[in-house]
């Protein structure tokens, strides 16, 4: 299919990543290995593509999500729930005979991880031939966000061949190198600290190696970067400018989704005014991650009022 | 049956197609008398649910749990507290819901009274069943109630890492449940249960039920509902976890599982089948002690080989056949089961099963 016809006649943003079905099992009391442990099961849609296209749509971004889906039950779930949540599905596609990508974790009686698998091989279809049918309307995007779910030979295609701008989602410490060929292709990149470590050579485990490893990352290429320090507060760096901006004051609820939302915050804020100074885009993706920390759902009910509202009322913790 | 019903179903049987309109004309009562009449029939076991099929007189009724099975399987040996990669399965399952279905196969006809609900895995689990032949007449779907689901991990060789259970459906399956199904309980040539049903629910059909029961035991947290009134079982199928629970003496070689099924039969168990992962099965009753050690074979999913033993018993158990026959045959289930990555052996059938038998024994 050819889709270099269609041309979208309002401004939008692509997301090109990951989309799953996380399952996740918590047990009422400790385990007793290798047995049946009564607990509670839960369903939801995840991924890191798809929670920060997610929030996007949450935040009125018009928002096209490329991805892949089975043709199984979950592949139908996962539909359902993205045009619930206005994520535009018009340039993924559901492929035959394939499962949809899973993520299933059993957890310890206090939340922590005990074991987790993770079923992504649909992800190696989003291939270069399959973005290459979908180009021109990436190309006519104002901003195309990338995951590292994507296989670095797509990645390395997508830095060669996409001219809309490139902003990227490192997504754990093992699929961050993904980006390692085209960092000097990005607008923008988040990593959280451990990430900025492997992908810099320069250890962060303070504001000042922080700094450092931003250095060496716009050197190789980044033109922004924003190094998640967790409670520590978020580096945002360019060639220009640097600013450090601490978290706001906040009643941690449910750690899980932060980060995605943090990320989607950061590309409203550049949909939005691309002209935006350094520390005030910090403080759009810290309340934004304040919000999603106080929220027990991983994607939050999030809204540009409610971070109007954050922003103007709440205050920054010391 | 009445002198009323035995005439109505005559007339059935000789035209399946018949309406109720036609037999109200015959037999010179109401059409809603008719129904009433058809209503009992079904309740006693002599009519399926749709079409007026006529069931043949002898049935088996299995009472236990469906689950959703959610597993993931690693690529390579897992490492703890770590996203793994490999895959993930979804799989209709469960105890009674695998007997069920592992008779279905073996040819035995058999109903299945469980619960699940309406959402994504209670539909999943009512066009499974439709796929599979088995009938789900007796079992209810509630509203606003998640279905079971059972979530593990495995290595690749197949060994569990760890299971949790959501299975707070299963409570649903009550005394006053079963009441409602009882005569058609007390219809079937045996009734197998598994203890996913409550303590009072598994009491209350040691005190009902007047046909042979089997039972599988699931999980050390839920074994011990059977052990009230134990004694009515005829045959009881246990995994070394649960022995200690059941028992009192923790089974872990041939001759603690010999002192663990004596216990057992002491309590007034026919019959009991144990078995202990990578060490071997025992069947044993008052006067034999049948010990089959593990044989080094293709084990690709240990889940439901317990499933497909008590089916096996189950089968044996209607053909009457010897306690050597049953014995060898229980263990060839568990290994067909074992073979395959899915709890029930899909090429399960009674001439599989022999075949697996010869294998295993000449």
């Amino acid at each position: 299919m050819n889709y270099s016809q269609t041309v979208s006649p309002d401004d939008y943003v692509v997301v090109i990543g990951g989309m799953n079905m996380d399952i996740f099992g918590m047990p009422s009391d400790k385990v007793v290995d290798r047995d049946s442990n009564p607990g509670i099961v839960g369903m939801s849609v995840g991924g890191v593509g798809q929670n920060i296209a997610q929030n996007l749509a949450h935040l009125e971004v018009p928002t096209y999500l490329i991805t892949v889906y089975g043709d199984d039950y979950n592949g139908q779930l996962l539909k359902t729930s993205c045009e619930n949540n206005h994520i535009h599905l018009d340039y993924a596609e559901q492929l035959a005979h394939q499962r949809s990508s899973t993520y299933m974790y059993i957890t310890d009686e206090t939340g922590d991880m005990l074991v987790g698998v993770n079923d992504m091989d649909i992800c190696k279809q989003i291939t270069p031939e399959f973005l290459k049918q979908r180009l021109d309307f990436i190309n006519d995007a104002t901003i195309c966000l990338l995951d590292a779910n994507l296989d670095p030979s797509t990645l390395n295609w997508i830095g060669a061949h996409v001219t809309a701008p490139l902003f990227g989602d490192t997504v754990s410490t093992i699929k961050a190198p993904h980006f390692d060929s085209i960092l000097d292709k990005m607008t923008v990149l988040k990593p959280n600290a451990l990430e900025a470590s492997l992908l810099s050579g320069v250890k962060v485990t303070d504001l000042n190696t922080a700094k450092h490893a931003a250095e060496v990352l716009l050197d190789k290429g980044i033109a922004n970067i924003f190094i998640s320090m967790g409670a520590q507060g978020i580096l945002c760096a360019n060639k220009d400018d640097m600013a450090f901006v601490k978290p706001f004051k906040t009643t941690i609820v449910n750690a899980n989704g932060a980060g995605d939302c943090g990320m989607a915050a950061i590309t409203w804020s550049y949909f939005d005014e691309s002209d935006r100074p350094l520390h005030e885009i910090g403080r759009i993706a810290q309340a934004a991650s304040s919000i999603a920390l106080e929220s027990d759902k991983s994607v939050p009910d999030i809204t540009p009022k409610l971070v109007q509202q954050k922003l103007m009322s709440d205050t920054i913790a010391n | 049956m009445t002198d009323r019903e035995e005439q109505i179903l005559s007339w059935i049987k000789q035209n399946p197609m018949i309406s109720q309109n036609e037999l109200a004309e015959l037999a010179g009562i109401t059409r809603s008398g008719v129904a009433a009449h058809i209503s009992n029939l079904m309740k006693k076991g002599y009519l399926r649910g749709k079409g007026y099929i006529v069931t043949p007189p002898s049935y088996v009724t299995v009472i236990g749990g469906i689950n959703m099975d959610i597993f993931g399987v690693a690529d390579e040996n897992v490492v703890d507290k770590s996203s793994n990669a490999g895959h993930v399965y979804y799989a209709v399952g469960g105890l009674g819901r695998n007997i069920a279905l592992n008779l279905r196969k073996l040819g035995v006809q058999n109903y299945f009274i469980s619960v699940y609900g309406d959402d994504n895995n209670g539909e999943q689990f009512k066009a499974d069943a439709l796929a599979n032949d088995m009938d789900i007449t007796y079992s209810k779907q509630f509203a606003d109630t998640n279905s079971s689901t059972y979530l593990y991990v495995n290595q690749p060789g197949g060994d569990r890492v760890v299971g949790l259970d959501d299975m707070s459906i299963n409570d649903r399956i009550t005394p006053e449940f079963l009441e409602d199904r009882e005569d058609m309980i007390n219809n079937s040539t045996a009734v197998v249960i598994d203890s996913n049903l409550p303590q009072q629910t598994i009491e209350w059909l040691y005190e009902h039920c007047q046909r042979p029961m089997f039972a599988k035991a699931v999980s050390v947290t839920k074994a011990g509902r059977l052990l009230k009134g134990i004694g009515h079982l005829n045959t009881l199928v246990l995994n070394a976890v649960e022995s200690k629970t059941l028992s009192g003496i923790e089974a872990t070689d041939k001759h603690t599982a010999i002192q663990a099924a004596q216990r057992i039969i002491d309590k007034g168990v026919n019959n009991v089948f144990l078995y202990i992962d990578e060490v071997g099965m025992l069947y044993q009753d008052e006067r034999h002690q049948l010990f089959y050690p593990e044989q080094k074979i293709n084990q690709r999913n240990t889940n439901g080989a317990g499933a497909a033993a008590t089916a096996a018993l189950v089968w044996a158990h209607k053909n009457e056949s010897s306690f050597e026959d049953s014995g060898q045959l229980a263990n060839a289930a568990a290994y067909l089961s074992m073979e395959s990555i899915q709890a029930v052996n899909e090429n399960l059938t009674h001439r599989t099963l022999e075949l697996k038998r010869h294998e295993l024994f000449e």
